[in-house]
């Protein structure tokens, strides 16, 4: 999987592509959670081009959004789409995060 | 049949694995191989510990009515004491076996708890005739 992250103003924009197993979600965790500890709250992750992710890659980013919540912050997830998306709905991740097209 | 010993080798597997359930049935796969990933991520993690020592097995096999998914493990053996499907919305960690339940027609654990059997029906609609099927 690859992972981009850019800071635009006090947001952390994070676009993955790829498919996201239990190796790849350790990364992603150890990433975003060095943003927080560097003060970033604020997460949008672009999820456009990504096929897959297992409950691990689910599991990281309730992670993050449990950190960031108490924060004043938010997790906000774009461009579900196919299995992905409906990953989401079927666990109802759908209700923990802002997701949009 | 596929055998690894870590997270490692089941990589490199993991496109062989897709290839083979599209080859079994194309409309299925996809959902079948969340359910084997969440498997074997289980397999690896929670039955044999992570010790690359121990092996886990997959076992693919068609009949006329399903496709039939055999994880072993060589760990100590797993006891579901889940009552039901409910999963913890906020949780970090336990979702691979709802996963795996909303994915499959039916799971089940041998009695040492090593071994995890998924059943999927198949819709003959979308699926090759059992005669022309490659994965037997």
């Amino acid at each position: 999987m690859e992972i981009t992250t850019n800071i635009s103003e006090k947001e952390v924009i994070v676009t993955l592509a790829g498919s996201m197993y239990v190796e790849d979600a350790a990364v992603l965790r150890e990433k975003l959670i060095g943003f927080i500890e560097s003060g970033y709250k604020q997460f949008i992750i672009k999820l456009h081009n990504v096929d897959y992710i297992d409950s691990s890659g689910l599991g990281v980013l309730v992670a993050i959004q449990k950190k960031v919540l108490p924060k004043e912050g938010h997790v906000t997830l774009t461009g579900a789409k196919g299995v992905v998306k409906e990953l989401f709905e079927l666990t109802r991740l759908n209700k923990v995060f802002t997701m949009q097209a | 049949m596929y055998s690894f010993s870590s997270l490692a080798e089941f990589a490199i597997l993991r496109d062989s694995i897709k290839r083979e359930l599209v080859q079994t049935c194309e409309e299925d796969a996809l959902r079948l191989f969340i359910a084997i990933n969440e498997g074997v991520n289980n397999a690896i993690f929670h039955g044999n510990k992570e010790d690359s020592t121990k092996k886990v097995q997959i076992i693919i096999e068609r009949s006329p009515e399903d496709v039939q998914i055999i994880i072993r493990d060589e760990g100590e053996g797993f006891v579901n004491t889940k009552e039901s499907a409910g999963m913890e919305l906020w949780d970090e960690n336990g979702r691979g076996l709802d996963l795996i339940g909303l994915y499959v027609d039916s799971c089940c654990w041998n009695t040492k708890g090593n071994e995890i059997t998924l059943v999927k029906k198949i819709n003959p609609a979308y699926c090759k005739p059992f005669s022309t099927c490659t994965s037997l």
